[in-house]
């Protein structure tokens, strides 16, 4: 049924001056919707204007109606005639920012449902719409899967309108744009595109919107869905867009040219395109010294290549080619297999799913409970695991590092593709030694050499670095100090690349 | 915005030549030179970069005058049949070169690394990946080895750090030994590896229209040139010229006795080997895809995924078919020695004569 039906678009109805008719539409609409509150009243001198507002409870309240501009316009309208309010409403309300004119009804509908007010008057063919707070929500929470030691603590709230006015409070320019748009054939849910109109490629901004019209969905209920539909290649497991709680995060996306789209109902932004570098990127680098900044730099790439390949190169090394270790050491690696009844394939594989299965019900399990899964499966299992002699105290270690490893990757989504590569790699070492341990590096790097993020180059600055003058080697594998930093990435418009100018000359 | 033209830059195509040839001039040149003119070894790598900067000369004459794909010129010059004719040539030169190095490969490993496992089963993962790689047509190829340039070329560098303090130099002396025939044999034989660099000439499409492309090229060779010197230097200081010559791969031998400072790890040769085999799966991965870039030029179809596996079947079939390496390796040198490469210099002189020819007809008319 849906299909044809969803897309076929109908032709948006007029509103009639008739509030009878306006209403038999409406009532047919919100038939066995009892959380739209209707209230019907009669305004003028002598009370024969019929009104009607509407609102779903909750999201409008009755003491916003009240003192709301058109609560006083109400008041107002008790000593006047019908053709005085027309008037009053159209020179006078409508001056009002949060007062606004719907002419259809697809459009009163649609403000009602985005947790407004609407009121429709008798002998006047347009709605009026009434600004409310909007539906309930969480607030500027903490951002708690990117946490940082130094900057803002402010995360993404699940409303679109809080989101983006946390863009705005940083970056105070008009040349900054909010572009929105509904998603979803149900829900209509409201998207944003936030961008910088003199840093954008607006190529890229056809490209995305484009990319939001060549679906049509019943709900987007997080950013994810949207995520999923519009990015260029599936079945990569490698992210093509970058996601973020982060406001400030988001803010500094904004000012490199990029473009953040915010969602309305999810505490994540999307910021497109994106870049392998992108991803080892935390907000409170570039708001440390870059000594430091460059040295954690190191370690979250040396982290990354590791969360993937050491679990695979450890079985290589041990399986096939024990030669490239010490003596002393192959003789304690044997000594700490002895007894271990598995092949070490099967040693890892085990422990590798234990972890998997513990990270999970962390995350499932609430508050108190999640933290003692970790000690209980990290602490106690592994520990009888070793002692019942199923595995040996190196695949602990070996497995535990792995997890640590994948863990200061600062995105989440990033580190997944990682944890999923890794089991592949295990077995192109188990099954070839260090020559499938690198026949399997080497597919990851094809893949990632071929992937594009809204055509750029997923393996930019480290590719390609030439097209910017090499300038975005200095925000990479290591930080150059601020005042170096004087260009905007690859992502900003070739005209825009300035972004930092001494006031008194360079300082080297 | 970023532009999907399929194009590459010269510091990519730089990269991707030194890559293609350092691999697989380095296990085969040090042999060859020695075998042939003995410690002037190193005279006979020194005439064959200059074999070398004569041919890559050539290509340039050639390529400054192609304006557009390479077998379309070659159409124009010679006709349909003429065309076909050299891309048939192409064809057989890069998938037996592509066999070759794949048997190479397969054969380092398994002698090397996994002594256990087929050889088929080796070239079958080099191939697979190779296939994949070609998929991502030139400017995944470049993008790609441009990431593996440093990661490769770091580890042979420290490698040749750390092998020179334990050598022999001794064993390079005395020089002029040899007689000139011998010599430049044995440059020949460094000309005979560097073929690939006629795959220049499919290029053009791909790069901007820019004299430095020859520049570059020229650089690419000389570069992968001074690598071959140090590594003959090496070798014969290591093994002295009777080791080199009885060994297959000198330079796999060599890695064999590197040690780390304060012994943190054993003998790590094979993290050295499999990253020096790295250059060869590019290598085999350029044959490939140039394989399919001719046959694209020849038939005029924009698909040349099409190619890809069917190529990279036949290249499994020819380095299969042998029992050993020498038998592929001795087949390999004759076809070149005496076909491959008088053809792949050849064919630029005739198509340079036959324009020069068109050119004056031209003339003569107006």
């Amino acid at each position: 049924m849906g299909q044809d039906q969803q897309s076929q678009k109908k032709p948006e109805q007029n509103l009639s001056k008739d509030l009878q008719k306006n209403l038999e539409v409406f009532n047919r609409l919100f038939q066995d919707c009892d959380d739209v509150i209707r209230r019907p009243m009669r305004l003028g001198r002598d009370q024969k204007v019929d009104c009607f507002v509407a609102y779903v409870e909750v999201a409008v309240s009755n003491m916003m109606l009240q003192d709301s501009v058109i609560g006083k316009l109400i008041n107002r309208m008790w000593d006047m005639t019908r053709d005085e309010i027309y008037e009053y409403i159209r020179c006078n309300g409508l001056g009002i920012s949060d007062v606004k004119e719907l002419p259809t009804m697809e459009t009163a509908v649609a403000a009602l449902m985005a947790g407004n007010a609407i009121m429709f008057i008798d002998g006047y063919d347009k709605a009026i719409k009434i600004s409310s707070k909007g539906y309930p929500n969480m607030g500027v929470p903490k951002a708690e899967s990117e946490k940082v030691l130094r900057g803002s603590k402010e995360g993404f709230a699940e409303a679109e309108k809080v989101n983006t006015a946390l863009i705005r409070k940083r970056i105070r320019d008009p040349r900054l744009k909010v572009k929105e748009q509904p998603i979803g054939q149900r829900s209509n849910t409201m998207v944003a595109l936030v961008y910088m109109d003199d840093l954008v490629y607006p190529s890229l901004l056809e490209n995305i919107t484009a990319r939001l019209s060549e679906f049509e969905i019943d709900g987007v209920l997080d950013s994810g869905v949207i995520e999923q539909l519009t990015e260029e290649n599936w079945r990569s497991p490698f992210p093509q867009f970058q996601t973020t709680e982060r406001p400030d995060r988001a803010a500094m996306a904004v000012l490199e040219g990029r473009v953040v789209l915010i969602s309305d109902n999810s505490p994540v932004a999307l910021i497109l395109p994106t870049s392998y570098n992108s991803f080892f990127q935390a907000s409170d680098d570039y708001y440390n010294r870059f000594e430091i900044v460059s040295f954690i730099r190191v370690l979250r790439y040396v982290a990354a290549i590791l969360a993937m390949s050491l679990p695979g190169l450890y079985l290589a090394v041990t399986g096939f080619h024990t030669q490239i270790l010490p003596t002393e050491l192959i003789l304690s690696f044997a000594e700490a297999r002895s007894g271990v009844p598995f092949p070490g394939v099967v040693e890892i594989l085990l422990m590798e799913l234990a972890f998997e299965l513990l990270r999970e019900a962390g995350v499932r399990l609430p508050g108190a409970i999640g933290n003692t899964i970790g000690i209980v499966g990290g602490l106690i299992i592994g520990q009888a695991a070793v002692s019942a002699n199923l595995v040996s105290p190196i695949v602990v270690i070996v497995v535990a590092l792995t997890a640590l490893c994948s863990f200061s990757i600062p995105n989440e989504e990033f580190s997944t593709a990682f944890r999923l590569l890794k089991f592949f790699l295990i077995f192109m070492s188990a099954w070839l030694g260090i020559y499938g341990w690198m026949a399997g590096m080497l597919a990851i790097l094809i893949h990632l050499s071929q992937l594009k993020s809204f055509g750029i180059p997923y393996l930019m600055p480290f590719v390609a670095s030439d097209m910017n003058s090499y300038h975005d080697e200095r925000d990479s594998i290591v930080r150059a100090p601020v005042f170096r930093m004087t260009r905007r990435p690859i992502f900003a418009r070739r005209d825009a690349r300035i972004r930092f100018r001494g006031k008194h000359g360079d300082k080297e | 915005m970023f532009s999907n033209n399929r194009r590459i830059s010269l510091r990519q195509l730089k990269r991707m030549m030194v890559m293609e040839l350092i691999g697989i001039t380095g296990l085969v040149i040090p042999g060859i030179t020695v075998g042939a003119a003995g410690r002037d070894g190193v005279l006979a790598m020194a005439v064959g970069l200059v074999f070398v900067t004569l041919y890559v000369l050539l290509l340039c004459r050639l390529g400054r005058r192609i304006d557009g794909e390479y077998m379309q010129y070659a159409r124009k010059r010679c006709g349909l049949i003429g065309m076909d004719i050299i891309g048939a040539f192409y064809l057989v030169q890069l998938l037996f070169s592509g066999a070759f190095a794949s048997r190479l490969l397969g054969e380092v490993v398994r002698q090397v690394l996994l002594p256990d496992t087929s050889v088929q089963i080796i070239m079958i993962v080099l191939l697979v990946l190779a296939v994949y790689a070609a998929a991502g047509g030139m400017e995944g190829r470049a993008r790609m080895t441009e990431i593996l340039y440093w990661l490769v070329l770091g580890p042979v560098i420290i490698m040749l750090l750390f092998t020179a303090k334990d050598l022999d130099f001794d064993n390079l002396a005395p020089i002029f030994v040899s007689t000139v025939p011998k010599v430049a044999a044995g440059g020949y034989g460094v000309l005979i590896f560097f073929s690939i660099l006629g795959m220049m000439l499919f290029v053009i499409p791909f790069m901007k229209r820019d004299a430095r492309i020859y520049r570059t090229t020229m650089h690419g060779a000389v570069i992968v040139g001074l690598f071959n010197l140090v590594f003959i230097l090496l070798v014969v200081s290591a093994f002295g010229v009777g080791g080199t010559y009885a060994k297959n791969w000198p330079i796999i031998s060599l890695m064999t006795i590197v040690r780390t400072p304060l012994n943190v790890l054993g003998r790590f040769d094979s993290i050295l080997i499999v990253i020096w085999l790295v250059s060869i799966f590019t290598f085999v991965n350029s044959c490939i895809f140039y394989s399919s870039l001719v046959s694209r030029q020849l038939i005029g179809n924009e698909k040349m995924h099409i190619y890809l596996i069917p190529f990279a079947a036949v290249i499994l079939l020819l380095a299969s078919w042998a029992d050993n390496y020498q038998s592929i390796y001795q087949t390999y040198m004759s076809y070149m020695k005496y076909i491959g490469m008088p053809a792949a210099i050849a064919i630029p002189v005739l198509l340079l004569f036959l324009d020069w020819m068109q050119g004056r007809r031209k003339e003569a008319k107006e």
